[in-house]
């Protein structure tokens, strides 16, 4: 299966701190992949790379055939904005809109008309089971609630590739076993690939296969037969 | 685990026959290792005896698979008493997994070699529990994360480890 | 006692030393005060310098009451205008050895001597005067010290007056320095009161903001107090303390700013007024007032902000809905000052009526910010719709439109008096004549430079000549006057001005003119009655009243002339020799002298030339350029001093937004952050900011322009002057408002551009 999404080599310095040192994945569409590896390894870091948020200092990032460095820096945009979708730990609602609003917000931005974009956004909310959600604000709603609206808002552009960095991380594991049902459900069912990154197995258990990130170099482990 | 008291467990809820009981413990603990017949009957037997269940009428045909059982009061008593005995805290310290990592270190392999192989493996079966518990019904969900709690509890306990080592190793190496 | 203590002693380790955030707040709020102090202690000298500026006056001024014994001093005012400069000049001739002589005159100079003061000393001694000197042939003896001269830019000269001198301008003085009552016009009180309560209101909202900058994250500190266990009352009195620290440390900045100041007024010269350093001293009643009520303000509105915050443990990480803010008692304040104004009580001299004023006028202003927090949350309650950026600010000021409306209400504060004021100047001005440039009808003003001189009938001839032949003078026009009546009553005479058929063609740009022609300009017969084919009667003035010197019929045939000027005076009819009133020769001759407009100097030249013809030059009202008098040219000025102070005001209220914004950018950086991250363009967010703080200011805008407008025209009804409101003034004002906003906006870019880098995507 060809990768919809490959990176190769990565280099990243911050300061004198290596964060990626030779790193490199690939993700087939559709795929879920889990990152994983201790904290401080370089996993957000890969994630942030591959999503063309950081740039790195050398390697590369093809993403459906297109070199993410040749890329302007609005095009990035453009793409991260049709073609990924981001949900991470917390803290990435606007506090002041509604959770409705909140998931209206990137189809909005995009140009969609409110009414349209709002009744699409209310589909997903039930769609995550968080329908009730829609009118309160982000500061009203419980963690899981708030996280299943991320997710919510992370689908809802019909995304090919979505970024999740820790998602669970701040939730019970009750509440952290419904987010990654419903994420990876509703991503199966719309063809998304998934970019996790986890230090939990069990998260990680809801992937098709994982990828190890130590010392910011990665490896794939070869299964024993 | 005391087949006994898992069978008691099921026919509190009504009288079964064997063959009924045999089928439900397989779908509720079963997974790994479901029970033979000989085994259900050999623990009713042994309940008979006690007289924590008793005999509810033969139904036509005879033999054995055609007998049901119904717990008696004894029976429930010693259920409840089970129940509320806190199950002794497993302690793992002779796994073969911990075997494993305590040879390997001892021969001089790398740590984080043997819990990459097992994380692998660890996630695998992982996987499927986790798959299982996605298509199943709450009895599945349970049994299912019972599984993967442990297993994952394995693998934190790996890693805690290689960490461990490797800053050994460099407090060595310095 | 010690608990208290130790909760101040928190509050200024937290005012002082909390990372770069406190210390920025601080530092901010330090400045916000001390510059409102810097204006209030300026304020406050402004009754030394213009106390000591009239005793300087009144030591100067002639007493010509006889004192027995005392040979008086004979004086001659004289004075010229030099670059649109006036120069004073006093010629003074003793009767007797012991004439009396005046403050910074050691003894009676002869008549090729003076004493000048040191801004005319400099003057003269600098290469640009080189047009004055032939007026001043004198030589200097002496400079005047500082007491006797009121105005450090003052131009003044005294000299000898000559023996032979015996016109009849010759004043006896007895003794030099009066004392007299200074009793204020109501009309100038009523400007005074007014600008003192405009500028000073805004300076004290502003105190009151300035402490307040940062509030949401201050409340967050407070919050985490709470959490390590202090009660309500304690985080209160920390809270009180940080304010404090930041109050005193603005006063002390303020002190300093104005001693460091202080010689700079020197140089300062605002509405033609310049001031002696040595008078900017505070009158310390006032200073007391300021050292009590900047920290007591600070304090007060820091404590009335907590008791909306309710500090919880948690602090204010929920947001839920405020509530919501009463508005009958806002109301009732505005009401009550326009109550004030608008009842009548006490006459235009009493201090009631004073009081009144300031009171009304006060409480008016007031209300611009107390009302302005509800305006906005209602209106804001009602917005919908809207692209996201739109959708975003309108939610952000749903939750919290109060701190922003406050700031706001800072701006808009001053807005509204320096609204009020400049409509109060301008109907004023108005009213005594000037800025008559802008009243309705007068249209197409002579833009050729002109002068304009008044000599007798005698000589008129030779002067005339030789005016024409002054550098730069390119044409010298005559013109004799007459005044007709229709009924002989004393309030009601038509000016009539006669010149010949060339003046006219030169100076009105007329084609055809011949003699028997009478012109007028548009609107200028009509208005005043006066219909073709009139009979009126050519008068002359008398000792009591007006004598009839024969009749004159209003031609039928009147031509128009579309420049809008007259000849000398206000006449209303231009008429040529053949068909002038009986009685129109024995008066002076008025000279009008076209000059060339690309030489500025001509005027200068002229004066020269009159001042060798006469020995003191004659009134020349010079008219160079730009049809703009010296009286329209001090109205101008003072225009000018209230836009600056009140853009001055402005930008300090920017600097409030600018944290402000700053702050709700921090508040909000990990949403930023991942908004960023998920491909939306910096613009949407950015534009989200423009609206956030663009409605506020909008709504401010108008508010401010509504309560201005509304406190000229009550105070206007009071004196019952029109309203003329200065809208170009307004227009600047409220464009400089919405500039504000996009700087403020521009310069909060880099924030939110680090904001929603990667960084913020981290977790701690
Ligand atoms: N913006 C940054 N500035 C400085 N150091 C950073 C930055 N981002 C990451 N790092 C460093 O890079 C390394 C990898 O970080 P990260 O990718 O966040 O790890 P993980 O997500 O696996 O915990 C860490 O040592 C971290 O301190
Ligand atoms: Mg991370």
């Amino acid at each position: 299966m060809t990768p919809i999404l490959s990176a190769t080599d990565l280099r990243k310095t911050f300061g004198s701190t290596p964060a990626l040192d030779g790193a490199g994945m690939s993700v087939a569409a559709g795929e879920v992949v889990a990152v994983m590896g201790p904290s401080g390894s370089g996993k957000s870091t890969l994630l942030h790379c591959l999503a063309g948020i950081v740039a790195p200092d050398s390697g590369s990032v093809v993403y459906a055939g297109r070199e993410l460095s040749a890329m302007t820096d609005k095009e990035r945009s453009a793409l991260r904005r049709g073609a990924f979708g981001f949900v991470f730990q917390f803290g990435q609602l606007v506090p002041e809109l509604s959770c409705l609003e909140n998931v209206a917000l990137p189809m909005r931005l995009g140009g969609t008309k409110r009414r349209v974009a709002e009744a699409r956004a209310r589909e997903w909310l039930d769609r995550l089971e968080v329908g009730e959600v829609g009118a309160k604000r982000p500061g009203e709603v419980s963690g899981g609630q708030g996280q299943r609206v991320a997710v919510a808002r992370a689908l809802v552009t019909a995304p090919k590739v979505v970024f999740a960095d820790e998602p669970t991380g701040a939730l019970d594991s009750l509440n952290g076993e419904q987010v990654m049902r419903l994420l990876v459900e509703t991503a199966r069912e719309t063809g998304a690939a998934i970019v996790l990154v986890t230090h939990e197995a069990r998260v990680a258990a809801y992937s098709d296969r994982e990828v190890i990130v130590r010392d910011g170099r990665t490896r794939s482990p070869e299964l024993v037969p | 685990m005391s087949i006994g008291h898992a069978l008691l467990g099921l026919l509190e809820t009504g009288p079964r026959h064997g063959y009924d009981l045999k089928r439900v413990y397989d779908e509720h603990f079963g997974q790994d290792r479901p029970l033979a017949y000989g085994q259900v009957y050999a623990t009713l037997s042994r309940l008979l005896k006690n007289g924590l269940v008793e005999e509810r009428g033969v139904e036509a045909g005879g033999g054995p698979e055609r007998k049901r059982y119904a717990i008696t009061d004894a029976g429930v008593t010693d259920l409840g008493a089970w129940l509320v005995t806190p199950e002794n805290p497993q302690v793992y310290l002779q796994s073969a997994l911990y075997t494993k990592v305590v040879l390997a270190l001892m021969s001089g392999r790398s740590a984080e070699e043997v819990l990459d192989v097992q994380r692998a493996a660890h996630l695998r079966t992982m996987r499927e529990l986790t798959r299982r518990k996605q298509g199943g019904d709450l009895a599945d969900q349970l049994i299912c994360d019972h599984a993967l709690f442990h297993l994952e509890a394995d693998l934190r306990w790996l890693e805690l480890t290689a960490a461990r080592l490797t800053e050994l190793a460099k407090a060595v190496a310095e | 006692m010690s608990g208290w203590r130790s909760d101040l002693a928190i509050g200024v380790r937290l005012a002082v030393g909390g990372g770069r955030t406190s210390v920025a707040r601080f530092v901010l709020s330090t400045i916000g005060v001390g510059i409102a102090v810097l204006v209030l202690l300026m304020a406050a000298s402004v009754g030394t310098i213009a106390g000591n500026r009239d005793d300087r006056t009144m030591a100067q001024s002639p007493d010509s009451t006889p004192i027995e014994g005392v040979a008086p001093t004979e004086m001659v005012w004289d004075g010229t205008s030099f670059r649109g400069q006036r120069i004073g000049v006093k010629r003074l001739r003793g009767t007797g050895p012991d004439s009396p002589l005046p403050v910074g005159v050691p003894r009676m100079p002869a008549a090729d001597e003076m004493y000048v003061s040191a801004a005319l000393k400099e003057l003269l001694d600098s290469p640009e005067s080189e047009l004055l000197r032939p007026r001043f042939p004198q030589r200097v003896v002496g400079v005047l010290p500082p007491e006797a001269v009121a105005d450090p830019y003052d131009l003044e000269a005294y000299t000898g007056l000559r023996q032979d001198y015996a016109e009849g301008d010759v004043t006896a003085v007895y003794k030099f320095g009066v004392t007299y009552d200074r009793d204020l016009q109501p009309e100038f009180l009523l400007l005074l009161l007014l600008g003192v309560v405009a500028l000073l209101v805004p300076v004290f909202i502003f105190v009151a903001s300035s402490t307040r900058i940062a509030g949401a994250e201050r409340d967050r500190r407070l919050a985490a107090l709470r959490l390590v266990g202090g009660d309500s009352r304690q985080v209160r009195r920390i809270a009180a303390a940080e304010t404090l620290v930041s109050a005193l440390a603005g006063l002390v900045v303020g002190a300093v700013a104005f001693l460091l100041l202080r010689p700079v007024a020197a140089s300062v010269r605002l509405m033609g007024v310049g001031v002696y350093p040595s008078d900017v001293v505070p009158s310390w009643w006032l200073v007391g007032v300021i050292v009590v009520a900047v920290p007591a303000l600070a304090v007060l509105t820091a404590q009335a902000a907590l008791r909306r915050t309710i500090i919880e443990p948690l602090g204010v990480v929920r947001f839920s809905r405020p509530v919501r803010r009463r508005v009958v008692w806002r109301l009732l304040l505005v009401a009550a000052g326009a109550a004030l104004l608008l009842v009548e009580l006490g006459d235009e001299n009493s201090d009631i009526w004073a009081v009144r004023i300031a009171m009304g006028t006060t409480l008016m202003l007031v209300g611009v910010p107390v009302l302005l927090p509800v305006v906005v949350e209602r209106v804001v309650s009602r917005l919908r719709g809207g692209p996201p950026s739109w959708q975003l600010a309108v939610r952000r000021l749903q939750l919290d439109s109060g701190t922003s409306a406050r700031v706001i209400g800072g701006i808009a504060v001053v807005l509204a008096g320096a609204i009020a004021l400049q409509a109060l100047l301008f109907s004023q001005a108005s009213a005594v004549g000037l800025g008559q440039t802008d009243q309705p009808g007068r249209t197409g003003a002579v833009t050729e430079p002109m002068a304009r001189g008044w000599v007798g009938a005698d000589g008129a001839d030779e002067i005339a000549e030789l005016l024409s032949g002054v550098e730069g003078v390119e044409w010298v026009a005559r013109f004799t006057t007459a005044d007709l009546s229709a009924d002989m009553n004393e309030n009601n005479v038509l000016g009539v001005a006669i010149a010949s058929c060339a003046d006219i063609e030169r100076v009105y740009r007329v084609a055809d003119c011949a003699d028997g022609d009478v012109f007028t300009w548009p609107n200028a017969l009509a208005d005043q009655g006066y219909a073709p084919g009139q009979r009126l009667t050519s008068i002359e003035w008398t000792e009591n009243g007006m004598a009839a010197l024969g009749e004159w019929t209003l031609p039928t045939e009147v031509r128009e002339i579309a420049v809008e000027d007259s000849m000398g005076r206000s006449e209303n009819l231009l008429v040529t020799p053949a068909a002038a009133p009986p009685g129109a020769d024995d008066r002076g001759v008025g000279l009008r002298i076209m000059m060339d407009p690309s030489n500025p100097d001509t005027i200068e030249h002229l004066r020269n030339a009159t001042f060798d013809l006469v020995g003191t030059d004659f009134y020349f009202d010079g008219n160079m350029g730009a049809n703009v008098t010296e009286e329209q040219e001090t109205f101008l000025t003072i225009q000018r001093g209230l836009l600056i102070g009140s853009l001055f005001t402005l930008m300090l209220a920017g600097v409030s937004l600018l944290v402000l914004a700053v702050e709700h950018i921090r508040e909000r950086r990990r949403p930023l952050a991942v908004l960023a991250a998920s491909g939306v363009p910096t613009g949407s967010i950015a534009r989200s900011l423009l609206w956030q703080i663009g409605v506020p200011i909008g709504l401010g805008v108008v508010v401010a322009v509504a309560t201005g407008v509304g406190l000229a025209a009550l105070v206007n009804r009071m004196t019952n002057d029109p309203l003329l409101v200065d809208w170009a003034g307004v227009g600047v004002m409220t464009g400089a408002a919405a500039v504000l906003g996009v700087l403020v906006c521009l310069v909060t870019l880099p924030f939110l551009r680090s904001a929603t880098r990667v960084e913020s995507l981290r977790t701690e």
